[in-house]
């Protein structure tokens, strides 16, 4: 068997085979043996995390009081062998405890970019969403008078500042488990676009105007006598929260 | 839906508020597909009103007619259709004020004068009735 050294830039063990003619290199020491213990170390080890690895002192490392060359069959730390079994056990169960660390750790990256569900396929990520930029481009018409009665077209500019208010929408929803549906995108007056939502128990326009200079404004309610209406003053979420509260209690 | 203002020799009107506006709206950007009107069908034209046609003077049909003027870009009927708004329901909403204001050519025709901001126009699709479908 071959007791293999971990590679620096390697999480897992790596089995290395010293140069013709030497057994071990200074720097990197490999140590043969034909014995059981070392095959079942050897074993337990491929495949862990570095993290997890014991220390290599504890095993047969080659000192000047005892070369390497000597120790092709019999390990300095003789002992250690009788070690192992309970070694391995330790390792498992540190190895167990990094792979539940490490799922949890995906998981909660996954749910990072996991959007609430929305009506639409479309998933946004962090910052604008290509597809549905595209598909409002496709849609509202761009050039001026579009309509013969001197309508202005609808920006690109609009378009993704519009699409980029919703995602913000999005993602201050899901931080506060709010679940914020796609809304329907629509031609708004001068060039603006709207953003309606209509639920059973509210509905809630935002315009978001043509001239970037212009704050997107908002008017939601019940359907009764609970309102809500103001001015965003930017993009910044922090100025949609109001909204999001509002929309948690309508929900 | 803007035609020009000109000089109109028929009489101005007091639209009464049993009376009834059609107003022409695009299948696609205005409408849902239940037929529910959406706040952009509903905002001024350039010269401050929203047109829309009094029943006095014009069914829903004739409304849905005047597309092919109206809009020479896509003057396809089918492409449009007409919903209702009840005077009485558009004088409720308070800052609108309907004007009867007749062309030469159409002597229906009628602006909602107010600014319609997204309030308004929340509520003006809310108020509205779909009279004759697209197609």
């Amino acid at each position: 068997m071959r007791l293999v050294k971990p590679h620096p830039d390697e999480r897992s063990f790596r089995a290395r085979t010293p140069p013709p003619g030497r057994d071990v290199q200074d720097d990197d020491w490999t140590v043969e043996d034909e014995g059981e213990n070392y095959g079942e170390l050897n074993e337990a080890f491929v495949g862990l995390p570095e993290a997890c690895l014991p220390p290599f002192h504890l095993f047969s490392k080659p000192s000047a009081s005892f070369p390497v060359s000597r120790s092709r069959h019999h390990c300095h730390h003789a002992r250690s062998i009788g070690e192992i079994g309970p070694l391995c056990e330790r390792v498992q169960e540190l190895v167990n405890r990094v792979s539940a660390v490490e799922a949890e750790l995906a998981r909660l990256k996954a749910g990072e970019n996991q959007t609430e569900p929305v009506s639409s396929p479309m998933l946004m990520d962090a910052g604008r969403d290509t597809d549905l930029i595209q598909r409002l481009r496709a849609e509202l018409p761009s050039e001026a008078d579009w309509d013969g009665d001197g309508s202005p077209g609808y920006s690109a500019q609009a378009i993704e500042r519009a699409v980029g208010l919703f995602c913000s929408l999005l993602r201050l929803g899901r931080r506060a488990r709010v679940a914020v549906e796609t809304p329907d995108f629509g031609p708004g007056p001068s060039g603006s676009i709207d953003l309606h939502w209509m639920g059973e128990a509210y509905e809630l326009l935002i315009n978001v105007p043509a001239d970037p200079d212009s704050h997107p404004t908002f008017y939601g309610d019940n359907k009764g006598d609970i309102a809500i209406k103001g001015a965003l003053d930017s993009d910044d979420e922090s100025n949609l929260e109001e909204l999001i509260k509002w929309l948690r209690g309508r929900a | 839906v803007a035609e020009r203002p000109r000089v109109s020799e028929w009489p101005v009107e007091e639209i009464p508020d049993d009376g009834v506006l059609f107003r022409l709206v695009r299948k696609q950007g205005h409408l849902y597909p239940s037929g529910q009107a959406k706040p952009s069908a509903f905002s001024n034209a350039p010269d401050g009103g929203m047109s829309t046609e009094w029943n006095k003077y014009a069914d829903a049909q004739d409304t849905k007619k005047r597309a092919a003027v109206l809009f020479r870009k896509d003057p396809d009927p089918a492409h449009y259709a007409v919903v209702a708004l009840r005077a009485v329901d558009v004088r409720a909403l308070k800052t609108q004020e309907i004007r009867h204001t007749p062309r030469p050519s159409n002597r229906s025709h009628t602006d909602v004068f107010g600014e319609k901001d997204n309030e308004i126009r929340v509520k003006l699709a809310r108020i509205a009735s779909l009279v004759i479908p697209p197609g």
